[in-house]
């Protein structure tokens, strides 16, 4: 009897052991956050907001529906400005790559756009605290711009090539996880929004100085500054991935043409 | 007899053959098989990497980054490709600046150069609006090619406004007039022929 009451004991030991890992900080829990994300099967006019954990699941549905509204204007539009530095020279060739990136959007009527969601459905999850999915029918009910595929390896196929559809451009984003999931997917955001910028320029100035020294110790010296802007409409985030091996976070987003 | 005979005809045959064979031997040999270069991913080296992509509407330049990870090695081909794109711009507005000078035989007039040289300068800051990346490969060292192309309206766009300001500033100038109409078609030319 004593016997069966140690195994029991134990048994009891290792299955609480394995419910912390399991929906705790491990990596397969990162996996199921992100595929509470996946609004491939909603219309366009279908947004989702996570609020990262807070103390009471109150506070947390209030930061997800703030992200739901958040990520309706950040499509209405979206400013981006981006400055770079870079120095090389030719004796010890790159010395500074530095760059200051900032995006805008404007909140003026938040209120209102939170006032027209209508909440299709509120999730809790230990990595992404809640989900709430909810639709805004002040905007079109369209079919979404791409439906991501899986290629070789379970890795999605926008990795490998950035999809091409008509009426739309498309950019890649990647950021490493931060402590909390919300932080990492705004990284990661807001990451393929600055290589949307790099993809196409509105407005670009570049200014480059080149020093060059002659006699027996010849050189050159390269300054480039380069600043660049633009204006992104329909900013949309397509289809997100976690890189397990490299502990990194990928975002694919669109925007329109 | 019989015998004889059939090893003519062998022979006869022999040499037809050999004959044969030498017009096959004088024809043009064989293309040599060209080197596929692949990329990460198993995909092969574009012709843009080391070859000039000339059209008549676009101009293009490829930059190369390689830095810690991939984002910022794009940003950083990206960054090379637009810079190389305004110094090709510059370095024609320049090729202009010179042409207006010596047409105008007013290569002594410094008042005249300095103007020119600060209009120049304009044109290159504000000439880079819809630089798109048109195509993109990464090598086998994980380094990134792009391909960054400008549409050459938006270059002669831009132009537009410098172009009405060295008309202001040499009002007075009998020349001026006819060496700005000059200056705006040899900016034209240039920047159809430079881009061939």
């Amino acid at each position: 009897m004593p016997r069966i009451l140690i195994l029991c004991t134990l048994l009891l030991m290792l299955t609480g052991c394995s419910t912390t890992t399991g929906g705790g900080a491990g990596k397969q829990g990162e996996e199921s956050a992100l595929a509470l994300l996946d609004l491939g099967s909603h219309p366009a006019n279908v947004y989702v907001g996570v609020s990262g954990p807070y103390s009471t699941k109150e506070r947390m549905v209030e930061a997800a529906i703030l992200a739901c509204a958040k990520s309706i204007l950040l499509e209405r539009a979206l400013a981006l400005d981006n400055r770079l530095v870079m120095q090389s020279s030719s004796s010890a060739g790159l010395l500074s790559f530095a760059q200051r990136e900032k995006a805008y959007y404007d909140d003026k009527s938040l209120t209102e756009v939170i006032d027209g969601l209508e909440v299709l459905s509120i999730m809790f999850d230990p990595q992404a605290g809640s989900v709430v999915r909810a639709r805004y029918p002040a905007n079109p009910s369209s079919r979404r711009s791409y439906k991501a595929t899986i290629g070789e390896g379970g890795r999605p196929d926008w990795l490998l090539s950035l999809p091409k559809v008509a009426g739309y451009r498309f950019g890649v984003g990647s950021s490493k996880a931060y402590y909390f999931l919300n932080d990492s997917l705004e990284a990661s955001d807001f990451s393929a929004a600055q290589n949307l910028l790099d993809l196409y320029t509105e407005h670009a100035f570049s200014k480059g100085l080149v020093t060059t020294r002659g006699g027996s110790a010849s050189s050159m010296d390269n300054v480039l500054y380069q600043a660049q802007r633009g204006l992104l409409q329909g900013f949309t985030i397509v289809d997100r991935y976690y890189d397990k091996e490299c502990d990194t976070y990928w975002s694919l987003a669109s925007i329109l043409e | 007899m019989k015998k004889i005979v059939f090893a003519l005809v062998a022979l006869v045959l022999a040499f037809g053959l050999t004959g044969c064979a030498s017009v096959a031997k004088d024809g043009p040999p064989p293309a040599p098989a060209k080197t596929i270069v692949l990329g990460a991913d198993g995909i092969p080296q574009p012709d843009w990497v080391y070859k000039t992509v000339s059209t008549q509407d676009m101009h293009y330049e490829s930059g190369y980054g390689k830095m810690s990870d991939k984002q910022i090695s794009i940003k950083r081909a990206t960054v090379e490709a637009k810079n190389k794109i305004a110094a090709w711009v510059s370095t024609t507005v320049k090729e202009v600046v010179v042409t207006y000078v010596n047409d105008a035989g007013s290569g002594d007039n410094r008042q005249a150069m300095d103007a020119m040289e600060s209009i120049s300068q304009q044109v290159a800051e504000a000439t880079l609006s819809g630089v798109t990346t048109e195509e993109m490969w990464i090598d086998a060292d994980n380094g990134v090619w792009v391909l960054c192309s400008i549409p050459l309206a938006n270059i002669e766009k831009s132009f537009e406004p410098a172009a009405e300001a060295v008309a202001e500033a040499f009002v007075e100038s009998d020349a001026a007039a006819a060496a700005n109409a000059k200056m705006k078609d040899a900016f034209a030319n240039l920047l159809k022929s430079a881009d061939r």
